[in-house]
């Protein structure tokens, strides 16, 4: 008699591969047959990773509509088996996949909008962390701020998209008619954060999602503020810099700011 | 981990928390005597869910009740998975931790469902050294809870309850006693679920969990999604008559109803609870 990981084996290669080995071991009732009674373990395998896929990428799910996420989501999972005791993270590499595989590669508004929806989601359950005020800046003496430091809250997240999986976002979310998948032909920044506990985005200007990119890399105050000048125009540069941090202190997107040495 | 640690009072009725009446608990703190939390549910890194259990937990008792710890099965314990339950024990302190009684997967693969063992010594003896394993890293007894099975296994060597009462007898652990499960596990394999709460040592049992369920006429799905039937309503008289009062929930994971519908549900439950162990009979278990 096989041991008890053989059979457990056995069991989990029935319930994922269909295979019928497993079947020897299981007895019929006087109302059922075991095939059937196995089924019920199958048939609720695959309609639990797909409720945690619909649950994860709701608007993908809304855009594709049940029967295309369906066959999507079973073609994910069937590559994809949970190794994780958290379901949370059972469809984190969906996006990855929905851009390497046929037929949805070639439709990339659809990785786009599954990266929103897992960098939504990512942000929600993010690490908490303090956030820096305005209060906190008002005091730091006007000679320290060329080489003040702005480290970013650890529930954000920056994405650049070629298409318009943001719009589609927006209008499901606003119970309308989503648009047709565009690529738009220039790049979309936004940013994703955590505001009063709640996962949210915005579209960023250019020059602001730069800033944010290099203030991310620990780029200081002054040097952010002549990368602007360069990037965005010299007008003004000062006051926008001072704008947008503004903006991302307000949002509480900034977890600490330090003075370089 | 003997069986010489004390046992966790009792709590009275709850209900298992559900991220849909969050703000129904916050803000009217409805008469529920403790919440059930699903401990995976709250395995994140921060955010909204830990801030609102913050709050939970000081108004409310709580007990944790885990999916994954899978021990039953042959594949190691997945250490990481325990030190994020130890850690989250550690930060809410609830009365108990629970899980079930099965297993999820094996190779690395988590297939999210409580899977069947075959009752047999050779899994009593896994099933024993796992509880030990981890009673003795959390450092507390576990609480095991009975699950649905819909097939089972030629070479079981014993009924459920005979194994779930020697498993009890030498790990100490306690029982969290589903009786919907029982009902419906007593239905598919075809014996009187009477038989099963009889065989169970009524000092080992902890918690109830009574819950809704799907009938297929010729076997029952444990769907969680519908109130509890009188056949389940039966049963919970039956094992108070037998365990005394026991801390009860009602578990709904799925169509979850507003808060008062299972708030009516509680009710149901505490009337009858109120009406077994007012007789001399209950109060002898208890």
């Amino acid at each position: 008699m096989k041991d008890l990981a053989s059979l457990q084996d056995e069991f989990q290669r029935a319930v994922i591969d269909g295979d019928d080995a497993v079947l020897g071991e299981l007895v019929d009732t006087s109302k059922e047959n075991r095939a059937v009674l196995l089924n019920v373990y199958r048939h609720a395998y695959t309609e639990r990773l797909m409720e945690f896929l619909s649950n994860d990428y709701e608007k993908l799910n809304a855009y594709m509509g049940d029967d295309q996420f369906r066959q999507m989501a079973r073609g994910f999972a069937g590559g994809h088996p949970s190794g994780t005791p958290n379901a949370r993270w059972f469809g984190t590499k969906l996006p990855e996949f929905l851009r390497k595989s046929e037929p949805y590669k070639a439709l990339p508004a659809l990785g786009d909008l599954a990266d929103l929806e897992r960098a939504l989601n990512d942000v929600f359950d993010a690490p908490d962390a303090p956030t820096v005020d305005m209060a906190d800046l008002t005091v730091i003496p006007p000679e320290a701020w060329p080489k003040l430091t702005f480290a970013p809250h650890p529930a954000t997240r920056r994405l650049d998209q070629a298409t318009n999986a943001a719009d589609i976002w927006r209008a499901l979310h606003n119970e309308e008619a989503p648009p047709d998948t565009k690529t738009p032909g220039e790049t979309r920044q936004l940013i994703v954060y955590r505001s009063n506990g709640m996962a949210s985005f915005r579209p960023l200007p250019s020059d602001e999602a730069m800033m944010w990119d290099e203030a991310a890399k620990g780029v200081r105050f002054s040097v952010l503020c002549e990368m602007l000048s360069i990037y965005g125009g010299e007008e003004n540069a000062a006051a926008r810099a001072a704008q947008y941090l503004q903006g991302w202190i307000d949002a509480g997107l900034v977890t600490r700011v330090e003075r370089q040495t | 981990m003997s069986q010489s640690a004390q046992k966790p009072e009792f709590i009275g009725f709850g209900l298992g928390l559900r991220p849909v009446h969050y703000p129904e608990i916050l803000n009217h703190d409805p008469p529920v005597d403790w919440f059930e939390v699903i401990s995976e549910n709250y395995m994140v890194r921060g955010g909204q869910p830990l801030q609102i259990l913050e709050r939970i937990r000081t108004r409310y008792p709580i007990v944790m009740h885990g999916v994954s710890l899978s021990i039953a099965s042959t594949a190691a314990l997945n250490m990481d998975y325990l030190a994020a339950l130890k850690s989250l024990a550690e930060r809410f302190e609830p009365r108990w931790i629970s899980d079930h009684l099965c297993w999820t997967g094996v190779h690395g693969v988590n297939l999210h469902d409580l899977l069947p063992i075959p009752y047999t010594q050779e899994a009593l003896d896994h099933v024993t050294s796992r509880v030990h394993q981890v009673q003795d890293y959390l450092g507390r007894p576990l609480t095991l809870e009975n699950v649905s099975s819909y097939v089972s296994f030629g070479r079981s060597e014993m009924p459920e309850w005979e194994f779930i009462a020697e498993l009890t007898r030498r790990t100490g652990c306690w029982l969290l006693f589903d009786v919907n499960n029982v009902y419906v596990s007593a239905f598919n394999h075809e014996y009187d679920p009477r038989e099963f709460i009889d065989g169970i040592p009524a000092d080992r049992v902890l918690q109830f969990h009574v819950a809704g369920h799907s009938h297929m006429e010729t076997h029952i799905i444990d769907t969680h999604d519908a109130p509890v039937c009188d056949d389940v309503w039966d049963l919970y008289r039956y094992a108070l008559q037998r365990f005394g009062p026991v801390s009860t929930i009602i578990e709904r994971d799925d169509d979850i109803p507003p808060l008062a519908e299972l708030i009516d549900e509680l009710d149901i439950a505490r009337g009858i609870a109120a009406e077994v162990l007012s007789t001399p009979k209950a109060s002898v278990n208890a």
